[in-house]
């Protein structure tokens, strides 16, 4: 119960400070996993799966680190705890409506909170990419010393590859993502060694 | 309007007005794959064009809110415009449609996953589909960042924020606290601000 308790008060935690829509909730996830028991491979896989399941990434999220922390059970309390926080925010904030709208205090914190939620995606996707890229158990000192002698052994290029590529393809190109993450899939199936 | 004055109707109308905003949320949250804000151009469709639930200026000051607010946007729309319709329990049956389809989709679709055999050419394959999950999160923050690096202010909570997340152990939770602090603490310490205005205009000084 102790372990339902836990998940359900990280996810309502998560969904209290949740500004920006599902991806920045996605990259709050990320700073959790350590207390969530996932590992940044089974957290990369869910923006995959995000994509072909609908409805909002932030439930789809609570969802599968539930199920992975501790199954159905871990799902619902997953779930329930990040939606808990949208029916008290909202219903306080309806209460308090034109003030709220009019609000400095308001205006201050979103004011700070926006850019923040972008910082906290753009190191959610770095940090995907520095897992999936360097090898396990990389530090800044391993990777430049090894740098100089192959540089191969330090990184995967196919990954940083695809991950460059796919970078440009759906900024400058506006490439479909589901059509992108299945080339991406074909690319590691044939391409890494 | 004048019926809702009459409370012998008000019974079954707001029954009848639940079901509906049940299925409403539930068919949004059921065909759209690109998250919640996608989904507010349906909701809004059957709420406003379909149904006449509230007036679209209601509607679109609830979007507006439901993204600006923390938490999930199609759920927030859901308890905005659930309660506005038909009270708590259209709140809780508009965010029971809202959850239901991406909660029993996705329980689905992770058993499914997680009982994929992990080969050595399957290990391979999710390698290349992270590393593009990787550049789909970057373009989200890229997509989202491109009006806010004009200020110095957000550009420095943008690059503080990511640093600390990326290099540290910090939860975004404090992280988030923080920023919140930082920009109430720059708001209010420019008193000759109009409130009216859009917050943030000149806050470059003050970064």
């Amino acid at each position: 119960m102790i372990l339902y308790l836990t998940l359900f008060f990280i996810f309502f935690r998560i969904g209290l400070v949740g500004f920006g829509g599902g991806y920045a909730i996605l990259s709050i996830i990320l700073t959790e996993l350590g207390n969530l028991g996932v590992t940044v491979q089974q957290y990369a896989d869910l923006t995959a799966i995000d994509l072909v399941v609908p409805g909002p990434i932030a439930i789809n999220a609570a969802t599968y680190v539930g199920y992975l922390n501790s199954g159905f059970l871990g799902s619902l309390f997953a779930t329930l705890g990040i939606s808990l926080p949208c029916y008290l925010i909202v219903l306080t904030v309806m209460f308090f409506l034109e003030k709220f709208k009019r609000s400095k205090v308001v205006q201050g914190i979103f004011a700070g909170v926006r850019p923040a939620a972008i910082g906290l995606i753009a190191a959610a996707s770095l940090a995907i990419a520095r897992d999936v890229i360097l090898p396990e158990g990389t530090t800044i000192q391993t990777f430049f010393t090894g740098l100089f002698r192959s540089p191969l052994s330090v990184l995967s290029p196919v990954c940083l590859l695809i991950f460059v590529l796919s970078t440009v393809a759906l900024t400058k190109f506006k490439a479909n993502p589901i059509a992108v993450t299945v080339l991406a899939g074909v690319a590691g199936g044939l391409l890494i060694r | 309007m004048d019926e809702t004055t009459k409370p012998t109707q008000t019974r079954g109308r707001d029954r009848a007005d639940t079901l509906r905003l049940f299925w409403i949320f539930l068919k949004a949250g059921t065909f759209t794959f690109a998250g919640g804000l996608a989904m507010l151009p349906l909701i809004q469709k059957d709420v406003i064009d379909k149904y006449r639930m509230m007036d679209e200026e209601t509607f679109l000051d609830y979007a507006a809110l439901s993204q600006t607010l923390p938490g999930i946007i199609a759920l927030n729309c859901a308890v905005f415009v659930g309660k506005k319709v038909a009270g708590m329990v259209g709140a809780l049956a508009a965010g029971f449609g809202t959850i239901l389809p991406a909660f029993v989709l996705m329980l689905v679709a992770t058993v499914l996953v997680d009982s994929i055999p992990r080969t050595e050419t399957v290990e391979r394959v999710f390698a290349g589909v992270r590393s593009a999950s990787a550049a789909l999160i970057l373009y989200s923050a890229i997509k989202l960042g491109k009006k806010s690096f004009q200020k110095l202010f957000s550009v420095v909570l943008i690059l503080l924020s990511f640093v600390i997340v990326l290099f540290f152990r910090v939860s975004a939770f404090w992280v988030i606290l923080g920023a919140a602090a930082a920009g109430l603490a720059v708001k209010l310490a420019k008193p000759g601000d109009d409130p009216g205005a859009k917050s943030g205009g000149k806050g470059g000084e003050a970064g």
